[in-house]
């Protein structure tokens, strides 16, 4: 090999490395992952189902907080396929969204993490903020 | 050959007129005012064009009502392209915080199962909650199977496939019939649940109440859901229900007015929804139209037109609705505890927009 042809080896190695570490084209099974605007705002002006934005927005937030996770992304349907429910006691309303989603796990460089299949459930009382609990689920 | 280019001079200065014209037309509209832009919900629609009608007639103002669906109702006022979006999907206090969101109710309908099915007229066909839910699941696929005849045993049904036609867009109504479904069925609750768009198990997608109610027309064997003024404008056959009571009845005014009786207004924005309420008259599937407004408004004399308009739906907008099968809201204290709320409306000087009355 050629001293430039080298030099520009090195160059590219770790975009390269970069690129087969990176997880899109390989860890989706079925139709292809997307990710998605992580804003309410944003979500809604995307056309985003008004009813469960709040929760896609909770598990974005989840996992940039999270110790374990680094990213989350939504199969095509995911949102059409989202399960709310809504009770009332006393005249008080709980919601619950149940929805199917991928967690990138911290891994020891960024974006190196595997996608993991896992169930969000978003639980949102009147007048409160949504609490998340994140499942991990069989692929 | 000086006569086709003539001819071609002729048809550009022909066409440079036009153009011109329809700059002027523009500008005019534009330089008018007295405009008020609303979109959203389907369901309110024929209200809106009523109340449009008479309010220009009465103020010099023009409103204009864009039926486009919740979603996009919630989508354009979000987006701040109109003055006012209309849901059906009510949004809870954390969602209007949100994007400073302002809601509350202006109109209620019935929404209600019909049917394109020979020798059956208007409310002549019952169905029970748990029957519809299993037909829309897919599990009941003919009209004469065992469960539905049981449910009319005095009419002749025929052996037709079932045509389930859904909302192809992001419905307040598909919101609140799922509402109902859920209620009424622990199967659809836990598969389906409560939606303004969801993957459907069966039947082929429609836009908006007009769409299912054409569909519905053109399509023997068909079963849809609509406001009731689509139904009537139609003339679909809209389908009985046991209401929680246990009572057989059937969607019209008094069953809306009866269920809009037990509403719970004291939730943040207005929050409510209409569903499987007590009383022997009650409908069971009652949609409530909700309007959106930005509490930080860029003009204040834009919001106060809004504003205007929505006062005079809550003083006059009763009696607009004669022949048209909703409900006006007509509880005083409900009005002034909304229109109590507008004084969070703000202009970009953080003055207060509404002071009372217009």
């Amino acid at each position: 090999m050629k001293p430039v042809q080298a030099r520009t080896a090195l160059r590219i190695l770790p975009l390269a490395c970069l690129l087969a570490a990176s997880p899109w084209p390989a860890s989706a099974a079925g139709s292809m992952q997307h990710q998605r605007a992580k804003d309410f705002r944003e979500l809604i002006v995307k056309g985003e189902r008004p009813e469960i934005a709040a929760c896609l927005v909770a598990a974005v937030d989840y996992a940039r907080r999270s110790p374990t996770y680094f990213d989350v992304r939504w199969d095509e349907d995911a949102s059409d396929r989202a399960i709310m429910q809504e009770s009332e006691s006393q005249g008080r309303l709980t919601r619950r969204i149940s929805l199917l989603a991928q967690m990138q796990q911290r891994g020891p460089v960024i974006f190196s993490g595997t996608w993991l299949p896992v169930q969000i459930r978003c639980e949102q009382q009147q007048d409160g903020q949504v609490q998340i609990t994140v499942q991990a689920r069989a692929g | 050959m000086r006569s086709v280019h003539a001819n071609f001079i002729r048809r550009l200065a022909k066409l440079a007129a036009m153009v011109l014209l329809g700059v002027v037309t523009l500008a005019q509209a534009a330089d008018a005012g007295g405009e008020v832009v609303g979109a959203g919900a389907s369901f309110p629609a024929p209200a809106m064009q009523a109340w449009a009608r008479q309010y220009a007639g009465q103020s010099g103002t023009r409103l204009s009502y864009r039926s486009v669906g919740s979603s996009e109702g919630i989508r354009r006022v979000t987006a701040r392209s109109v003055d006012f979006g209309v849901t059906d999907v009510p949004l809870t206090q954390a969602e209007l915080a949100n994007d400073d969101l302002l809601q509350f109710p202006i109109i209620a309908g019935a929404i209600v199962p019909v049917v394109n099915l020979p020798g059956i007229g208007d409310a002549q066909l019952t169905l029970s909650g748990a029957v519809l839910s299993d037909i829309l699941m897919g599990k009941i696929t003919r009209w004469n199977a065992k469960a539905i005849t049981a449910l009319n045993p005095e009419r002749e049904l025929p052996d037709l496939p079932i045509t389930v036609v859904h909302r192809s867009d992001g419905s307040g109504t598909t919101f609140v019939f799922t509402y109902y479904l859920s209620r009424i069925s622990p199967e659809w609750q836990d598969r389906y649940g409560i939606a303004s768009r969801l993957h459907w198990p069966v039947g082929i997608g429609a836009k908006g109440n007009e769409g299912i109610a054409e569909a519905v027309r053109d399509t023997a064997g068909a079963l849809g859901y609509v406001e009731l003024a689509y139904a009537a404008t139609q003339n679909l056959a809209t389908v009985r229900l046991p209401n929680r009571s246990g009572r057989i009845v059937r969607a019209g005014a008094i069953g809306v007015r009866t269920a809009l009786a037990s509403a719970n207004w004291s939730r943040p924005g207005f929050y409510e929804v209409l569903v499987d309420r007590d009383g022997e008259d009650s409908w069971p599937i009652v949609g409530i139209s909700f309007a959106l407004i930005h509490k930080m408004q860029e003009d204040g004399s834009d919001a106060l037109a809004t504003l205007k308009f929505l006062h005079w739906i809550y003083a006059h907008g009763v009696d607009a609705l004669q022949g048209l099968h909703y409900s006006g809201l007509e509880d005083a204290r409900l009005i002034e505890q909304i229109e109590s709320s507008w004084t969070q409306i703000r202009d970009r000087n953080d003055r207060v927009v509404w002071k009372g009355q217009p």
